[in-house]
């Protein structure tokens, strides 16, 4: 999350509390820098800068203007970090439509390459405001990945 | 974690048999594990990782890649 954030605040690494004392900072290469102010180490992670957002939303209008309805989760951060976006939408709406209550509107054109509308493309995941989790498709899936026959039959099947 | 995820998005990428991708998500879920189970994942950046805990909570194809050493992670906060 913070390398995320860094990227998409331009800087090339960030900051994080803690961690001193643990093993978590060798496995993920953290690095310390000292704090110019009172001299302390302190470890930084770098900018994570993915060349795409892979995103479902709620709304979005045909230019890639979208909205997300209920908890955005680290959605917006994803957004904002990666070089363009990729946006699967429950629906297409007009433009006019968006500007209605352009405040919800968290993901602009600007960053937004590609727009498609799919109707249920979360499941089995949720979907607020259109579907729950759907807890026997997650359970289907888990019995069908454990081969690769099975994994291979469930990618036709849930087109 | 099931929030929301692009699944059907993520389905294409691994019918299409997309290889060597590198995902960076805070807290991934049947997006990762489908990722891995179809080898299309080289590389994690995650944090928290899991199915939620109605479902058993591990992800089970990216236990796989990871100690088939398929998949190098590194865990960020």
């Amino acid at each position: 999350m913070t390398g995320l954030r860094a990227a998409s605040l331009g800087v090339p690494f960030e900051p994080v509390p803690g961690f001193v004392g643990t093993d978590l900072p060798a496995t993920a290469d953290f690095r310390t820098v000292k704090d110019p102010w009172t001299g302390e180490e302190i470890y930084v992670v770098p900018a994570l800068r993915p060349r795409w957002a892979l995103l479902h939303v709620q709304e979005a209008d045909a230019r890639g203007n979208a909205r997300i309805l209920g908890s955005p989760g680290y959605d917006l951060l994803m957004a904002a970090a990666a070089d363009q976006v990729i946006l699967t939408a429950e629906r297409i709406i007009e433009t006019e439509e968006l500007a209605r209550t352009p405040e919800l509107t968290g993901i602009s054109d600007l960053t937004v390459a590609a727009v498609v509308e799919a109707p249920g493309g979360a499941r089995p995941g949720d979907c607020p405001g259109h579907y729950d989790v759907d807890g026997a498709a997650i359970r289907r899936y888990l019995e069908a990945a454990r081969t690769a026959e099975g994994l291979a039959a469930y990618l036709e099947a849930e087109r | 974690m099931l929030h929301r995820i692009p699944a059907a998005l993520v389905r294409e990428l691994c019918r299409q048999g997309r290889r060597g991708l590198r995902l960076s998500k805070p807290s991934p879920s049947y997006d990762l594990d489908l990722l891995c189970a179809a080898g299309c994942l080289a590389e994690v950046d995650a944090g928290v990782a899991s199915l939620e805990s109605a479902f058993g909570g591990a992800l089970p194809g990216y236990r796989r890649a990871v100690e088939a050493g398929l998949v190098r992670v590194r865990e960020f906060s």
